[in-house]
């Protein structure tokens, strides 16, 4: 009977020691009139989004202002887009040095995930480029070109040499920020650097004042994978057949059309890192998970023996000796349980699969700008759009995109827990 | 005393287990008053604020030490704005920042040493000229002048930064340079310079590299 409540709160104690849920990965209480007051200046519409950057607390913030901030972007709430690009990269460029959530995502015991969110390189890279963006539309090029020099050095943590700071397309906009303040000798050097990345660029003419993107395609998707889902893999984005563009531009009752050019891959940047260092503290979790579950097993397999022997043979201390064995074994496969070596999948689910521009001299904006996106196969993908254009200096920008950056859940993907 | 040391290993177990994981800060951290002058408790590789109080209080005194700025016969007319300041860096930065305490940092100590070109306010002048000759307004206690005050010198400079990465230790290493000239406006003499240089390095946790 003694041996029977044993082994009844053993195993009780194994099945209800770990959960998969960890207390970080939920939402936190916000009261209604602190929310509503965050709310206030923000745009009606993305209220869902930026709900989130309270709800899921300081370790999402940078994903849901970066996810909020494109959002706003395109909705045309530029000052809102940029407070939240501010306010994702303000938390990028902090060194976390002798964080203690850093420190917690090493421990055995808590998922990568607790960590703050900073994003991988390439979505790094992303903050800046839109933040650089707003700034060319602003006119404020010489942020414009920090900005996008920020982002490429972000790109530089690549393992493999030739594929840090190779980012083609902040290379450009580095360029183009540069001749849109007159620079013409920086902006060769950088559309130089950007060829050096990208092969089939080509360099903009010198008396083109005018940018046009495109944006096609969905974000590359984090996937966990390995036994204990400790390794982060990417999958190319889906749910998308475009892939190019080309502008339409009307002025003084001309029309022309532009092809874009691809200028950069998104889902190959991401998968071209190479490994993380972080990776190898996953692995070791890993490694420990499975050793200790499998020191479990041959512990209560041991154990379950013994106590069959000394049942058999009326021998309760044999019998208690394997109960002991037991117990242990499941103290061993609780730990193992505990052991969280999941790798962070949280990930920037607006993006574009890849960004494509086109380049002209044009008159002084507005002017009319239509795109359409096109298929593999040279058909059309869906109407042709029109594309906003603003100019407050030496050039103008028109940006556009072929999937909404709206047409995404409220909470990015991994973000919190589901039940 | 076995079932205790037994009770023991369970207790280390489910405190092994605890699913409940750090939560940091719940309580926010109440308004601190911090000096300026000195490194704050956030901090990267770039240019922060006390970079620049130092370095322009740096610029200040050196800049009284000109006997062409701070001891001509006639005080000289200058601007000193961020027109021609121009920022190369990769640091996002509003250069106002820098030029504005400059400024009113030159113009307390001057003590009409040098006198001060109002440039990045000549459309609120200039508005103010035309209501007081429209008869708007009347003439004020000043009086009227033919034109706006032209300057003597402006300054101009220039804020670079050199960044570099070692990925096996995750350090980042950034040069900031910030090089401040005041400019001749006739004759396009430099008339003064000052520099102002500092690297500064650091490393993320290996949960971001």
């Amino acid at each position: 009977m003694k041996l029977h409540r044993w082994l009844l709160g053993a195993s009780a104690l194994a099945l209800c020691a770990c959960s998969t849920i960890q207390s970080h990965e939920t939402v936190v209480d916000v009261k209604p009139e602190v929310m509503s007051a965050y709310l206030s200046d923000k745009p009606a519409a993305l209220h869902p989004y930026y709900e989130r950057v309270l709800l899921e607390g300081g370790r999402n913030v940078v994903l849901n202002h970066m996810r909020s901030g494109l959002a706003a972007y395109e909705i045309g709430a530029f000052q809102t887009a940029a407070e939240s690009f501010d306010e994702a990269l303000l938390r990028i460029e902090t060194i976390y040095a002798d964080n203690e959530k850093a420190a917690a995502a090493r421990s055995l015991w808590v998922k990568e995930n607790i960590k703050d969110f900073k994003g991988e390189p390439y979505e790094r890279v992303m903050a800046y480029y839109y933040r650089g963006l707003l700034y060319l539309r602003e006119g404020d090029y010489e942020n414009a070109r920090a900005s996008f020099k920020g982002g490429m050095l972000q790109d530089t943590w690549a393992e493999e040499e030739e594929y840090q700071a190779d980012f083609a397309l902040m290379a450009f906009l580095e360029g183009w920020s540069s001749r849109c303040l007159g620079k013409e000798s920086a902006a060769q050097e950088s559309f130089d650097e950007a060829k050096r990345h990208r092969a089939t660029f080509n360099s903009p003419p010198k008396d083109h004042n005018a940018l046009l993107i495109a944006e096609i395609g969905t974000s590359p998707v984090k996937v966990a994978r390995g036994d204990f889902n400790e390794r982060l893999e990417y999958e190319r984005g889906q749910n998308f057949s475009e892939s190019s563009a080309t502008f339409k531009i009307t002025s003084k009752g001309k029309t022309q059309t532009i092809d874009a050019q691809l200028l950069e891959d998104l889902y190959w940047q991401a998968t071209t890192r190479g490994g993380r260092q972080i990776q190898a503290i996953l692995d070791g979790k890993a490694q420990f998970k499975e050793t200790t579950d499998t020191a479990g097993e041959v512990a209560m397999a041991a154990g379950t023996s013994l106590v069959t022997t000394g049942a058999y043979g009326y021998n309760d201390d044999v019998a208690m000796a394997g109960a002991a064995m037991m117990f242990v074994g499941l103290i061993a496969k609780g730990i193992a349980a505990a052991t969280r070596p999941e790798a962070d999948i949280r990930y920037w689910d607006n993006l574009p699969d890849t960004v494509h521009v086109a380049t002209m001299k044009a008159p002084t904006a507005p002017y009319s700008v239509n795109v359409q996106f096109k298929n593999g196969d040279g058909s059309n993908a869906g109407p042709e759009r029109k594309v906003e254009v603003a100019q407050a200096g030496a050039c103008s920008i028109g940006w556009t995109r072929s999937h909404a950056a709206t047409s995404i859940d409220v909470s990015a993907p991994g973000a919190v827990a589901q039940r | 005393m076995r079932i205790r040391l037994w009770l023991l290993a369970a207790a280390a177990t489910v405190a092994a287990c605890q699913t409940t994981s750090p939560t940091l800060n719940t309580a926010g951290s109440p308004t601190v008053e911090l000096d300026p002058g000195t490194r704050g408790p956030v901090a990267g590789v770039g240019i922060e604020g006390h970079d620049i109080i130092s370095m322009t209080d740096r610029m200040i005194r050196d800049m009284l030490t000109e006997p062409r700025l701070a001891a001509a016969e006639r005080p000289p007319q200058v601007i000193i704005d961020s027109a021609y300041f121009e920022n190369e860096s990769s640091q996002r930065l509003n250069k106002n920042a820098i030029t504005d305490r400059l400024r009113v940092g030159l113009n307390r100590a001057a003590k009409g040493r040098m006198v001060f070109v109002a440039r990045h306010q000549a459309a609120m002048v200039a508005q103010e000229r035309e209501l007081k000759r429209e008869g708007v307004v009347d003439r004020g206690t000043t009086g009227l002048t033919r034109a706006q005050a032209g300057a003597d010198y402006r300054l101009g400079g220039r804020i670079v930064s050199i960044d570099s990465r070692d990925t096996r230790t995750g350090m980042i290493q950034r040069y900031n340079q910030i090089t401040f000239e005041m400019i001749d406006l006739e004759r396009g003499e430099i008339v003064w310079s000052g520099i102002y240089e500092f690297s500064r390095a650091a490393a993320d946790d290996i949960v971001y590299r």
